[in-house]
């Protein structure tokens, strides 16, 4: 379990560098769907069945958005920022990098055992008072409806926001 | 054993260079992209229990924490939304200017 999970961490590390530093845009959307698809793999093992299915989903319709925005525009890449200033941002973002994993994750619950203080009371009374065998779903739909609410307004405005950027303008003027 | 945490860490940070160092637009939304991955990562992560159960009709008393999976499940599709609105974005702006480089977008034009 453990040896899998690091294996996959390893593939999704490797997968991103590769999304960022490739020159072609396509095979960098590419690589970016397999580190999505890999963190799905990774919500799996971690006993996250629900969220596994939604990042498969929104992954592969993820793709499908970029390859259809590649295609229309072009597949190279522009170049990046002079080598000067990429080696100073890459030694500060590895600083951030180092800084945090010596400070702050020590500081953090260890991994496996959590603060469940909040979930304790979804997770003893959860199927009595919301009548849901699936605990995540009681959590999402009754517990914190509210929170959906606001995710499918998210969803509806960006929707109206896309089809208007990307509305074409009527041919005669006006 | 903090595996997880170092990944989302790396996985972050390799999007925050992606952002600062690249000057394509849709290098850029990879990046942003990639750190929603860690993050999502990161909270699932931290509701994981040793020997836990699918919080789906438990048995057992030791159950996977189910609140952070169901705030992610809800950052997953908010995040599919801003992805997309970025790309049509990227995408007027590549008519607009013929070009996906940040640094040529600098004159305003109707």
């Amino acid at each position: 379990m453990d040896l899998l999970m690091g294996f996959l961490f390893i593939v999704i590390i490797a997968s991103a560098i590769a999304a960022v530093e490739l020159k072609d845009l396509l095979a960098a959307a590419l690589a970016l769907g397999a580190c999505g698809f890999f963190i799905g793999v990774v919500f799996f093992l971690m006993m996250a069945p629900d969220l596994a299915i939604v990042q498969f989903v929104v992954e592969t319709l993820t793709l499908f958005v970029l390859v259809i925005a590649i295609t229309r525009t072009h597949r190279r890449s522009a170049r990046s920022e002079p080598v000067r200033i990429r080696a100073v941002l890459g030694v500060i973002v590895i600083c951030i990098f180092l800084l945090f994993s010596f400070f702050v994750i020590p500081l953090m619950t260890e991994f496996g055992s959590p603060d469940q203080r909040v979930s304790q009371h979804y997770i003893d009374r959860g199927i009595e008072e919301t009548g849901s065998e699936n605990l995540v779903t009681s959590v999402l739909l009754d517990y914190r409806a509210y929170d959906t609410l606001g995710e499918i307004i998210v969803l509806f405005v960006s929707v109206l926001a896309v089809s208007l950027i990307l509305r074409e303008k009527p041919k005669g003027g006006g | 054993m903090s595996l997880p945490y170092l990944a989302s860490l790396a996985l972050f940070s390799i999007g925050l260079y992606c952002i600062l160092v690249k000057r394509d637009l849709f290098k850029v939304i990879y990046g942003i992209c990639l750190m929603e991955f860690s993050i999502n990562l990161f909270l699932v992560s931290l509701g994981f229990v040793t020997g836990g159960e699918v919080p789906i009709s438990p048995t057992g008393t030791i159950v996977v924490d189910p609140l952070p999976q169901a705030m992610v499940l809800t950052a997953i599709v908010i995040e599919f939304a801003t992805t997309v609105f970025l790309i049509s974005v990227a995408i007027r702006l590549f008519k607009q200017y013929e070009d996906t480089d940040i640094s040529k977008m600098r004159r305003l034009r109707g």
